[in-house]
């Protein structure tokens, strides 16, 4: 594949992100559900990076993560950088040795994504000896119960973006 | 660009990840706002200002399809409200001047409550299920500092500064996890500890851990003003349970609190304060 067939695959991706970013907190912020609302930016990362080259995910999940360490608050800083590298590089691994990549793989990807993401949010916690387990379980839990149904869309999203420059 | 991914990627990657380990680590070991984190927080800012403008026209769409009944029977509510409140000023303007004549008679320092404030727009909220922070478009260039507590309109507490960068500060909200305020019962002035609880963050509570005393619901919780960080008399929130906690020795109280935090889109930090009580 050419630079530019590159360049326009992940500036595509990149857009769909950001697309994906802006429904996060202009609408998925205000839908509470039993406390919680979908976390949408690790199956962002996830869903990509179970289809494409797994050194070009991870540059692309560490600039998704920046980005969103700029614009949301988070724990500390950079988490995001590093949560994102970190799903993947699991989803990397989930695509290439366990699952095909399709559906099925970016939805397991997605729910490995979202619990790593809350994973290293409650060690952080439990670090600073704020964090009650159970608590931290159940935060977990409803938060892959509200954001799974989500993968389908960013499934759909980014699937034309595959489709179009895995044909080249 | 392939060529160059393939054989720098994993290269690329592990410098990405010692920049964000050094940015933890200095973040984690210094008091302040570091340089490059404040640096990210200025670049980021027309960001967050253009989303957060976004954000505040959807809501004012939002906001005309409210129900007309539900607004006439807020309506009235107030009204019932606004006439007991004056009903109480009337009694409190007699009550302080009979407390002027008294620390008159007692030759007490005369009391002061002086605070001083700088408005702030909301550009950013945390999008994690696991923290309760706001970001605000004020920073150290509007004498916005770290500790810094700020209030919504009607003066109750949403949180201290935590952050703050030169265009920008990060406001950790009473209900966050790292939050931790030394309160007093209104009624009583007993002295207790206010803090978030990952429990109660996403029901919008939190707590106040006490070990006797006789606390009920309804009872104002309110900033102690003790060691001079922060004013007192800061509204928190208000008692709605008392539990007994994990070890079965103590109680703590879940607190609702009076600031409406995710309907807040302005809020104002008091920059500074001359309490005399």
């Amino acid at each position: 594949m050419g630079q530019g067939k590159l360049f326009y695959r992940w500036l595509f991706y990149a857009l769909a992100a950001l697309l994906g970013l802006a429904l996060q907190s202009l609408l998925l912020n205000r839908l509470r559900l039993w406390g919680v609302h979908p976390f949408l930016p690790p199956v962002l990362v996830a869903v990509a990076a179970a289809w494409e080259d797994r050194q070009e995910s991870l540059c692309a999940a560490a600039v998704l993560g920046l980005l969103c360490d700029l614009l949301f608050s988070p724990v500390v800083p950079c988490f995001y950088v590093l949560t994102f590298a970190a799903a993947a590089f699991l989803t990397g691994l989930i695509s290439k040795h366990l699952i095909v990549p399709g559906f099925f793989c970016a939805l397991v990807a997605s729910a490995a994504a979202v619990a790593l993401s809350g994973l290293l949010h409650a060690l952080f916690l439990t670090f600073r000896g704020v964090a009650d387990p159970a608590a931290a379980a159940s935060i977990l839990g409803r938060e892959l119960v509200l954001t799974l149904p989500l993968v389908p869309l960013v499934y759909l999203l980014y699937r034309p973006i595959h489709r179009r420059f895995a044909a080249d | 660009m392939k060529r160059f991914f393939t054989k720098n990627g994993i290269l690329l990657l592990a410098a990405v990840t010692i920049v964000a380990v050094i940015l933890c680590v200095v973040s984690a070991v210094s008091s302040g706002t570091g340089f490059l984190y404040n640096a990210a927080g200025v670049i980021a800012s027309p960001f967050r200002a253009a989303g957060a403008a976004v954000s505040g026209w959807v809501e004012d769409i939002g906001g005309y399809f409210r129900s007309v009944e539900g607004l006439q029977r807020e309506n009235e509510l107030l009204r019932q409200e606004n006439a007991r409140l004056q009903e109480a000023i009337r009694q409190a303007e007699t009550d302080s001047e009979e407390n002027a004549r008294l620390r008159s008679l007692l030759e007490l320092r005369r009391q002061r409550r002086e605070l001083s404030f700088e408005s702030a727009y909301i550009t950013g909220r945390s999008v994690s299920n696991w923290a309760s922070t706001l970001t605000l478009g004020k920073g150290t260039s509007s004498d916005v500092a770290i500790g810094d507590c700020v209030v919504d309109e009607y003066g109750y507490l949403v949180g201290v500064i935590t952050d703050a960068g030169l265009n920008w500060s990060t406001v950790t909200t009473v209900l966050d996890t790292d939050s931790q305020l030394g309160a007093t019962v209104f009624r009583t002035g007993e002295t207790l500890i206010a803090s978030g609880d990952l429990h109660l963050m996403n029901s919008n509570r939190l707590r106040a851990n006490f070990l006797e005393g006789d606390l009920t619901e309804g009872d104002l919780i309110v900033t102690s003003g003790l060691g001079g960080y922060y004013p007192s008399d800061l509204v928190i929130g208000a008692v709605e349970e008392i539990k007994p906690d994990d070890s079965g020795l103590g109680r703590y109280a879940v607190l609702a609190p009076k600031a409406d935090l995710d309907a807040l889109s302005e809020v104002f930090v008091i920059t500074d304060f001359d309490i005399v009580e």
